[in-house]
């Protein structure tokens, strides 16, 4: 299977006013075509800016500083201009709320149109028409008229569909999806989730899903990445990330969460706080947090190592152990 | 007019097996805002944000309300706490009849019923150390004299783990948990018997979360306080609440015990929302089969006509279409809204020895 | 358009223009009788009473206002005392020349104003925003009359290549025009930089580059139909700041536009003149925010059409 996305040794510097911070170190995914690798992680792990590196989307003060981002077989360099547009072409976004991601004063037909105008280089009335095709895809109806409505007027599911139907106009072969349900009511949920996996098989994109749900994730990902600090600290499939956890973070996570079936009296958190980006733990970043630190964790910090199908970054992976309560 | 309809033993929804000393008790209750006119003469249009509600709460009982958001269920919380008047319906705490306090009756009343809601941020003052804050309280109140004050307010902050040193810092020296625990400390040291906990833990990480519900369970253990808990994570309910009520467009679709109703939901709404938790929040698989409802919710503003779920329900017959369902009360002791409960596909609960249903 | 939305506002706009009209009659009342401020201190009682019947100054109050108000909404501010012609015709006479005046300050000060504005937000803390953020400063914090003064003294006396006061010509309006125009093109490029960095940093810009839109047409595609509408509103609501600035420009450099009547009307006491000037300057002041009022909700969809009708 060739690799439609490669990401190698991704490290994102954020310029501030007091020196940098590296909100993502030494990041490196593959994601091969037609597959769905899940993006897990609490809010500032980095996992939105090594989706934001992967569309070249830098605001002020944030750059690559170090590792490169293949797609197609080819190293993207975030200067070139051809490089920028193979990107346009190839990939699309979207984004967690779509209120705010959409134009206001642009009607929805206007704005479908101009991103496949932009990614096929066709004419505008072509466009125009494509555009209104698109929105019914995404299953919006009438879409004739829909197309004429400004974002004000249609409701957040009906939005986010919008979105999606920029963001695949063209037939990208990537699309990141930013937390995409997250602003979404839950019954609205499950409908945009098929939404995605419906097109996904048609178009036959690679999808990178970034949420912060770790029931959502299993439901969606071939594989799953999970974050921790700007790292990623686990990699493994679905299935075997909830059945067997190997980072003590992993772990921690799932045994934070109630579960819809079980009683249990009190739950397990993870005791502590995500360290600050200004003050990085020397070694493992889990370790002030882990149960199972040693002197070790705190001098080294462990790299991601492949273990049994999967990839670990700890220096005392959990062992395989049995469902107990 | 539906307060007087539903009495008090009426379809109700009284806690099952709980005593008739409830500490809340809200009966009928209903809040409509009027909105700007949309023609130059049209009518003001009026969108009925929460429509004829009854429930009772016991102390140390927890009622979790859960819905999408827009469904009214924050307007339930800010109504039992008197942020917003009532249009219509009455409240009664402790067996005195809210909706007749004036503003100074209020003030003594505030103390027993506390709020915490998502933003922690917002709720302190970003000039004051946490410790005065919690202090502040009381000393609105008039409990207690200076010393003792920050005595309590540092036994309080004790309590919630922000002992020490951190209880001297300023709300933006903390993490949004420790923020989140000033909050809650700042409500609990007032002593109320109530708390309406509005999303309390949406804003943090899920690391973080299960910090803040231990520690609002440990409180609520011991001082036994009543909890209207309001959240639309259904795991986080499942764990916290003793009964939940379902919300859609303002009104109570389903009011169980937590466990009966995370086993077997009634209402097709109820059974759309557990049904769409990820398998992965169940350690032994889903329970619920999940069910598509269509489209989204509709507008408050323009609500279909009988049951408000019918556009959008699997299960909608010409009756849900015309009449609207009263909720009423089931043969296991919870309460549903929907004409065909007893008769859906995989309906768990027969039906009743006929509720005491309305003549209207 | 949202006809409920255009329909407030212009009932808004005649109620200020009814309060300033009544307002000219109050503050006339108030001051006193006008026979003792018309007419010369030495006249005899029997002609001060002539006067007050011809004026209609015997008669009850609310019928003064009556008629004074009938007499305004003819446009009949009544007799000029200096040149004994109607006041209005008076007024009229010098309004295209104002208006002239006005309207290339305020074309000169947009084609400025607005692009600069746009440049600096978009280079932000580059030299084009450092440069044009300088010009701001110093365009609003220049006296018009001082502004004015020296350009004369540079062009007019120095150089000698522009007239220094007068009408008629293209190069008589060079300078007026400017002196006007930098004050309102400041004042435009530092809000139009405001609204874009604020529109630059929306969600939908994120959106427009993801897909691939090249700067160009994310600013002036994207931003800019959305920064556009709180700078519309600037714009209307500092024609006031304007109309003030061309009465001391008029003078500054003999236009003989309504500012400079105005000067001389008030210096010769000729109140039918200065009464029909302010209600003229009232009209333009509403009519100017009904304008940007209407604009506003033309240009936001969010205004024009209103958002309730939510479908499924």
């Amino acid at each position: 299977m060739s690799t439609l996305l490669d990401i190698r040794d991704l490290t994102v510097r954020i310029d501030l006013a007091d020196g940098p911070v590296f909100p993502v170190r030494g990041v490196s995914l593959a994601l091969g075509p037609g597959e769905t690798l899940g993006l897990v992680g609490e809010s500032g792990c980095g996992k939105t800016l090594t989706c934001l590196s992967v569309m070249g989307l830098f605001g002020r003060r944030v750059a690559i500083d170090d590792g490169e981002i293949g797609f197609q077989g080819a190293r993207l360099d975030p200067a070139s201009r051809a490089d920028r547009s193979r990107r346009a072409r190839g990939m699309g976004m979207i984004f967690q709320n779509p209120m705010t991601g959409l134009n206001p004063v642009r009607t929805l037909g206007w704005q479908v149109a101009e991103a496949y105008q932009i990614r096929t280089g066709s004419k505008r009335r072509a466009a125009n028409a494509r555009a209104v095709e698109l929105l019914d895809l995404v299953g919006i109806p009438e879409p004739r008229r829909r197309a004429r409505d400004f974002p004000h007027q249609i409701s957040g599911g009906q939005q986010q569909r919008a979105m999606i139907a920029m963001a695949i106009a063209g037939a990208p072969s990537l699309l990141v999806a930013d937390e995409p349900t997250t602003a979404l009511d839950v019954t609205v949920q499950a409908q945009i989730l098929d939404l995605l996996s419906r097109l996904q098989r048609e178009i036959g994109m690679g999808m990178l899903f970034v949420t912060h749900d770790l029931g959502l994730v299993a439901e969606v990902a071939d594989r799953v990445a999970v974050m921790y600090a700007g790292r990623v600290v686990e990699l493994a499939s679905a299935a075997d990330l909830f059945a067997r956890p190997r980072h003590p973070y992993t772990r921690g996570l799932l045994d934070s969460l109630p579960f819809l079936d079980d009683d249990v009296e009190r739950l397990s958190p993870i005791l502590g706080t995500v360290p600050s980006l200004r003050a990085m733990p020397a070694g493992c970043a889990f370790a002030p947090r882990c149960p199972h630190a040693s002197t070790t964790c705190g001098r080294v910090a462990p790299e991601l190592t492949s273990l049994e199908g999967g990839a670990v970054a700890c220096h005392h992976p959990l062992a395989v152990r049995t469902e107990a309560a | 007019m539906s307060a007087v309809r539903l009495g008090l033993g009426g379809p109700a929804i009284d806690h099952p097996g709980s005593t008739a000393a409830a500490l809340l008790q809200v009966r009928g209750l209903s809040k409509r805002f009027t909105l700007p006119r949309d023609t130059l003469f049209g009518p003001r249009p009026e969108l009925a944000a929460v429509d004829d509600i009854s429930f009772d709460l016991a102390a140390g009982e927890t009622l979790a309300v859960v819905g999408e958001s827009g469904c009214g269920k924050s307007t339930v919380g800010n109504l039992v706490l008197n942020l917003l008047s009532p249009s219509g319906g009455s409240i009664r705490f402790d067996g005195e009849d809210l909706a007749a306090a004036d503003d100074a009756r209020w003030r003594e009343r505030r103390r027993d019923l506390q709020l915490i809601f998502q933003d922690s941020r917002s709720a302190l003052d970003p000039r004051l150390t946490i410790d005065c804050q919690v202090a502040e309280g009381l000393e609105i109140h008039g409990v207690a004299t200076a010393a003792d004050r920050a005595a309590m307010a540092a036994a309080m902050l004790e309590a919630v783990g922000l002992g020490g040193d951190l209880a001297r810092r300023y709300p933006h020296e903390l993490s949004g948990g420790q923020q989140q625990r000033a909050v809650i400390a700042r409500a609990l040291v007032l002593e109320p018997k109530l708390v309406v906990c509005d999303e309390p833990v949406a804003a943090l990480d899920v690391s973080v979360q299960a910090q803040v519900v231990n520690l609002l369970r440990d409180l609520q253990r011991n001082f036994g306080l009543a909890y209207l808990f309001i959240s639309h994570d259904l795991s986080l309910v499942r764990h916290v609440a003793d009964r939940v009520a379902v919300m859609y467009l303002g009104r109570f679709v389903e009011v169980a015990e937590c466990e009966a109703l995370f086993a077997a939901p009634a209402h097709p709404y109820a059974r759309a929302l557990i049904g769409a938790v990820p398998a992965a929040r169940s350690r032994h698989g889903r329970r619920v089969p999940p069910l598509r409802l269509e489209g989204e919710p509709p507008s408050p503003l323009n609500p279909p006509s009988g049951c408000a779920l019918n556009p959008r329900c699997p299960f909608a017959t010409d009756l849900c279409r015309s009449d609207r369902p009263a909720l009423r009360r089931l043969a296991d002791g919870r309460s549903v809204a929907c004409h065909h409960a007893e008769a859906l596909p995989g309906a768990v609960v027969g039906p009743d020895i006929q509720p005491a249903r309305a003549v209207s | 358009m949202n006809l409920r939305y255009a329909a407030i506002k212009l009932l808004r706009a005649m109620l200020t223009l009814w309060l300033v009209v009544t307002f000219v009659f109050v503050v006339l009342r108030l001051t006193g009788d006008p026979t003792q401020q018309l007419l010369p201190d030495d006249v005899g009682p029997e002609i001060r009473a002539y006067y007050r019947t011809a004026w209609g100054l015997d008669r009850p109050l609310w019928e003064q206002y009556g008629r004074y108000f009938e007499a305004a909404l003819r446009g009949d501010f009544g007799i000029s005392f200096r040149n004994k012609q109607p006041a209005i015709d008076l007024i009229w006479q010098r309004v295209p020349k104002t208006l002239e005046l006005g309207l290339a300050t305020f074309f000169c000060a947009v084609a400025l104003g607005i692009p600069l504005g746009v440049l600096a937000a978009v280079w932000r803390d580059s030299w084009v925003d450092r440069l044009t953020m300088s010009f701001a400063v110093f365009g609003f914090s220049m006296p018009n009359f001082f502004l004015g003064i020296l350009l004369i003294l540079l062009f007019a006396l120095n150089l000698r290549v522009l007239p220094s006061s007068g009408y008629g010509t293209w190069q008589h309006m060079v300078m007026p025009v400017f002196t006007l125009a930098t004050a309102f093109a400041g004042a435009i490029a530092r809000f139009t930089r405001s609204a874009m960095l604020e529109v630059l940093s929306r969600d939908y810009m994120r959106t427009a580059e993801a897909e691939g839109a090249s700067r160009l047409r994310r600013v002036w595609l994207h931003a800019f139909p959305n920064a556009a509408i709180p700078v519309v509103t600037i714009i209307g609501f500092s024609l006031g700041g304007m109309i003030g600035g061309a009465v001391v420009t008029e003078n500054v450099f003999a236009w003989p536009g309504v500012g400079r009547l105005l000067t001389s009307s008030v210096a010769d006491r000729d109140l039918s003149i200065v009464q029909g000037i302010v209600v003229l300057v009232a009209i333009t002041m509403v009519s100017a925010n009904l304008l940007v009022d209407l604009a506003y909700g033309w240009l936001d969809p969010r205004v024009r059409v209103g958002g309730r009708e939510r479908s499924r």
